[in-house]
């Protein structure tokens, strides 16, 4: 069954390969999100 | 928090949620094949094993007493049954094998349609609509894939439990759990063979024959 758990990641690895473009997206905006999200909160401090 | 302002992470967490969903199907899908596996070979080693005794009982109801030749018949019955467990097993193997390709097929595909979810997003809040009609029609196509591949792994489920309740069967394949079907020898005859020696007549009606069945079956 590990072996099973390695393909299985291998799939989902491959089936994210069409859609990266967006994941790297939303990724980069959260990043963004958080930054402003800390700064606001050390402004109120 | 504020919602809007993490507008980014709630599709992420959707998107991850989708993702997980997906790996836990997948999960239970092959453990379900491995369940029905293992039940199916279980049932059927448990009802060689009940007709094994049976015959014994029928030969030399007191065969046990004889502890020098029951030890002997216990340990090639062990063995019997071991190789009549590892033919089942082999004949399962290409069933579980293609099951777990259907499996990995249908997590690729489930996780690329996860990813409609991320560009419908990101083309409504970039404004670019050109690719949304395309992707709709590709998710389409694999929404009835995934279809045929569930309807696929129930036929191969199913086909793997018959041929393994049909294997090494003798006549029409039914497994031997009927005890009626058991030759019921006549009480002169059992007379004659508790005289005889027990031991070689459970080697010849039962043992020889059970290990035939073994050694004729060709998983094909």
């Amino acid at each position: 069954m590990s072996d099973f758990f390695d393909e299985l990641n291998k799939s989902i690895e491959k089936g994210k390969e069409s859609h990266l473009k967006y994941i790297n997206y939303y990724k980069e905006q959260e990043k963004n999100e958080n930054k402003i999200e800390n700064n606001n909160e050390s402004s109120n401090v | 928090m504020d919602t809007h302002e993490n507008r980014a992470e709630e599709v992420l967490n959707i998107y991850n949620e989708s993702e997980n969903k997906i790996k836990s199907d997948a999960i239970i899908s092959r453990a379900l094949a491995d369940k029905i596996t293992t039940e199916a070979i279980d049932e059927k080693v448990d009802a060689q094993l009940n007709s094994i005794k049976v015959q014994i009982h029928e030969i030399n109801p007191n065969f046990k007493d004889d502890k020098k030749y029951y030890e002997i018949a216990k340990q090639t019955i062990q063995d019997s049954m071991k190789r009549y467990e590892d033919n089942l097993l082999t004949l399962s193997k290409p069933f579980d094998d293609q099951i777990e390709k259907l499996i990995l097929e249908k997590a690729e595909i489930e996780t690329s349609i996860a990813g409609d979810f991320l560009a419908e997003n990101y083309l409504k809040e970039n404004h670019e609509n050109s690719e949304e009609e395309n992707k709709k029609k590709v998710s389409k196509e694999s929404k009835e894939r995934i279809k045929e591949i569930d309807k696929k792994i129930k036929d191969l489920n199913d086909q793997k439990d018959e041929a393994i309740r049909k294997a090494m069967e003798e006549g029409n394949g039914a497994i031997q759990v009927n005890v009626k079907k058991i030759k019921v020898f006549k009480k002169i005859k059992r007379f004659f063979m508790v005289k005889l020696n027990s031991y070689k007549v459970i080697v010849k009606d039962v043992i020889n024959p059970f290990n035939e069945r073994i050694d004729k079956f060709n998983v094909s």
